[in-house]
């Protein structure tokens, strides 16, 4: 079931906040956790039937190997139990997402002639993997609690975060599932999570569809653009990914809200970011810290010298391009972004006083450099980005042709238009500065300068304004939802 | 002050849902509720979205359908020659799947039908049934009665923002009614040879593909429409083969699927006329007309004069074969274009 979907607005969350509130009325603790995690299984198996005793066996199976890591004391089978789960977890993952690429790769090397498996993703099985990785350390340095299968079960498949995150840890949401506070329905929690939940959807379903359909375009024939259209693919899927995975992580803290728990913060304005190094602390910081955590510090992290600090980062960065797919785009992308951080701690100390006084200059290069990045991560393959980049770079600046205006025209800009023609002489002559406003310009502004949702939710007082506007977000997301593609970030 | 704005965002949101929804549902432009013939008039562009919901809730005793090759069939044509109440309901470019969707809806919903004239062009036969699977023009909650894909129709900001003001501007139209809907001929009606012969590319001669090539979306064919018409045997099935230009047999020789092609009508036509409530008529082996490229736009699409000649002959019973001669009609059809003096045609 997807967020943006009439079943899940109008059926799966009214009833699911319904029935837990209520049955929170009822004494038992077990009932409404029984009933969110009925409620979240079926969130999952909504999506594909098949895949569902996947999650299942591997919670279970996680959860057995935790029982046994808290219950005994030899160091040598705790150690065997935290090998199954680091092979069970990053197996069932290597299997599913790694597998085919791994033996494209090989047929390439060694000119075999292995079957190559394409598989269909489990959806979510990257961000649940990890979660459950990170239970397994935990488990394994004694620094799990005693949970209940019960609570096992439900911190993993809590739907508002199962499949696109943000990366959650057992000690920041199971606490919130027992405390007593949280079992009854919060006004100022429920009206925050309704605030982040139109803003959610409005930039999922108005933003980044929009505009991924002009990305789409320009990147399903890259050898026909001018440098015009090929720079606002570029910027379009640089806006489309943002709005899109920070749209989603928006509605996600929203439902977090109306059940009165706090989901960890995933985007913190990314691109008001004036270098990479501050880029990387504000996009996807849940994956940043669990990499952080399980990858970086164990690999020494900053303790063993300069080299081996910008190393152990350069490491994390591949290994997050390879999470994020696999593709040896995803890989680059990883590379570059993990030497330009290491470039941005290298320089930040010169340029401290100099970014104070011309931040735009460094806000534009930063941003550059992100879309070029972005580039990388969205083509199918190296050449072709490479062959993108080019196209910007041969300033060949022609006009964008029709079908990419259509592309973002959706039916209530047309009216609009079509009205405006009539009241306004001369509008078509204007159309495509309005348009390039709108569409590119207006999303730059608001993800570089204003408040992003979780600044807003802080902020929040309850005043007629902001409902008018959250009403008129969520109703013109949910007129929207027809047709309108599926989460970037499933896939990953 | 926070329980205030939950309540009147929860009861704003809803109540416009609501009425947007109920807006849609009462001008039901696509007929998913109700279709009337003066409400079709308006929106007459758009066969995959309409043809469904009239076939649904019009009444009507004669279905006319097939892909564009039919379009210019017109009911009150089969009204005064018949006697009966025609609509003609058309997928231009339809697939099987259109078709199969369109006669379950019409048998099933319509107790009065008598007859169909299904116009089944070859292609629709030898197109490949993956892609047919797969074509899913005819949107979900034309036919799907589950709530939750209505609202896909009823919560949709194209038809809010789109359809419903062409609606309210096309009102009151005056020169489209309810039989001229779909049809092509009122604004594309130059028929020559040398339009013809202008529009046609000779294909890169290829290899024969194997004769049974198409067999599989044959069996499609047989086991969505052939069963549809088996289980409705008080109902006529009058099937008929459009008379395409000579042009596009020569097409098929060029692109190595001529033989398939013949392997595939032979083996569909023969499955069809086992049913005792199916009349095939075919058109194709008229080699005056065939031949004569002056009736044609192109290589395929023929002149409204020969919509009126077929008619004639469903009346007349010309042009029909049986389940005994139909073998011999396609051979002799093979052979002509087989040896058609194709050159000269195309030299002008």
């Amino acid at each position: 079931m997807l967020f943006n979907s009439y079943i899940f607005i109008l059926l799966f969350l009214p009833l699911a906040l319904a029935g837990w509130f209520l049955l929170n009325k009822t004494k038992s603790e077990m009932l409404p956790k029984v009933f969110l995690l009925g409620m979240s299984l079926w969130f999952y198996a909504y999506f594909n039937i098949k895949y569902f005793p996947i999650i299942v066996i591997s919670i279970i199976a996680n959860y057995l190997l935790y029982l046994v890591m808290k219950k005994s004391d030899n160091k040598v089978l705790r150690k065997a139990m935290f090998c199954i789960g680091m092979i069970l977890n990053i197996g069932i993952l290597f299997y599913y997402k790694y597998l085919g690429f791994f033996t494209e790769n090989i047929n390439t090397l060694f000119k075999s002639d292995f079957t190559v498996l394409n598989l269909v993703l489990p959806l979510g099985i990257s961000f649940f993997t990890f979660q459950q990785v990170s239970f397994v350390i935990d488990s394994y340095k004694n620094e799990v609690p005693d949970y209940s299968i019960l609570d096992y079960a439900l911190f993993v498949s809590y739907f508002p975060q199962l499949i696109a995150g943000p990366i959650v840890l057992h000690n920041e949401i199971i606490p919130q599932f027992a405390d007593k506070n949280n079992k009854k329905l919060n006004p100022e929690n429920f009206s925050k999570g309704l605030y982040a939940f139109a803003f959610g959807i409005a930039k999922k379903v108005l933003i980044a569809d929009t505009l991924g359909n002009f990305a789409n375009l320009g990147f399903s024939d890259i050898p026909s653009l001018n440098s015009t259209t090929a720079l606002l693919s570029m910027l379009a899927y640089t806006i489309q990914i943002y709005f899109d995975f920070s749209g989603y992580c928006d509605m996600a803290t929203g439902i977090g809200y109306m059940f009165n728990i706090k989901l960890p913060m995933n985007f913190n304005s990314p691109y008001k970011a004036l270098d990479m190094d501050d880029f990387w602390k504000r996009w996807h910081i849940t994956l940043t810290r669990f990499l952080t955590k399980n990858l970086y510090i164990p690999l020494g992290g900053n303790r063993k010298g300069k080299v081996r600090t910008y190393l152990n980062q350069f490491i994390v960065f591949i290994v997050s391009g390879i999470w994020h797919g696999a593709n040896w785009t995803f890989i680059l992308w990883g590379a570059i972004n993990g030497v330009a951080v290491i470039f941005s701690k290298l320089l930040n100390p010169r340029f401290k006083n100099i970014k104070k006084k011309v931040p735009f200059v460094f806000w534009l290069i930063t941003f550059g450099f992100i879309n070029i990045a972005w580039v990388y991560f969205r083509a199918d393959s190296i050449s072709l980005a490479n062959q993108m980049i080019a196209k910007i770079f041969a300033f060949d600046f022609g006009p964008v042709s029709d079908n990419f205006m259509n592309s973002v025209i959706t039916s209530e800009f047309a009216f609009v238009s079509r009205v405006l023609g009539m009241v306004i002489p001369n509008f078509s002559n204007i159309f495509s500065v309005v348009f390039t406003i709108v569409f590119f310009a207006l999303p730059v502004f608001a993800s570089a300068k204003l408040k992003n949702t979780n600044e807003r939710i802080d902020a929040f007082k309850p005043t007629v304004l902001r409902c008018a506007l959250s009403c008129l977000l969520a109703v013109w997301s949910v007129v929207s939802l027809s047709g309108v593609s599926t989460f970037l970030y499933f896939n990953f | 002050m926070f329980k205030k704005f939950c309540i009147a965002f929860i009861s704003v949101t809803l109540c416009v849902i609501i009425g947007l929804a109920s807006f849609v549902y009462v001008i039901d432009p696509f007929n998913v509720y109700r279709a009337d013939k003066d409400m079709t008039q308006i929106i007459y562009q758009m066969p995959y979205y309409q043809n469904i919901g009239i076939a649904k809730y019009t009444k009507y005793d004669t279905l006319i359908t097939g892909t564009s090759m039919t379009q210019n069939f017109r009911g009150t044509w089969f009204n005064e020659k018949f006697g009966c109440n025609a609509i003609r309901l058309s997928f231009d470019g339809g697939v099987v799947t259109d078709f199969e969707a369109l006669l379950k809806t019409a048998t099933e919903n319509n107790k009065e039908l008598k007859t169909v004239f299904l116009g089944l062009d070859n292609y629709v036969i030898t197109a490949d049934s993956k892609l047919n699977d797969i074509n899913e023009r005819i949107p979900v909650y034309e036919l799907d009665d589950n709530p939750f894909t209505k609202i896909k129709y009823l919560l949709n900001k194209d038809i809010i923002f789109n359809y419903i003001p062409t609606y309210f501007s096309y009102k009151n139209y005056p020169e489209y009614n309810f039989y001229e809907m779909h049809a092509w001929d009122t604004n594309d009606n130059n028929f020559s040879k040398e339009r013809v012969l202008n529009g046609y590319t000779v294909e890169d001669k290829k290899e024969m593909l194997p004769a049974d090539r198409f067999k599989a979306n044959c069996d499609t064919v047989i086991n969505s429409i052939g069963k549809i018409i088996k289980d409705n045997s008080d109902v006529q099935f009058i099937i008929f083969a459009p008379p395409y230009s000579i042009l596009y047999w020569h097409e098929l020789i060029q692109l190595g699927t001529f033989d398939a092609t013949f392997y595939a009508l032979n083996y569909v036509y023969a499955e069809l006329l086992k049913n005792e409530n199916v009349r095939m008529f075919y058109f194709q082996n008229d080699f005056e007309k065939i031949t004569n490229l002056n009736g044609y736009k192109d290589k395929s699409h023929y002149c409204t004069d020969y919509n009126r000649y077929m008619l004639d002959c469903f009346a007349d019973g010309k042009m029909e074969i049986t389940a005994e001669n139909c073998k011999s009609v396609l051979g002799e059809m093979k052979t002509f274009a087989e040896k058609y003096d194709y050159d000269s045609l195309l030299k002008g």
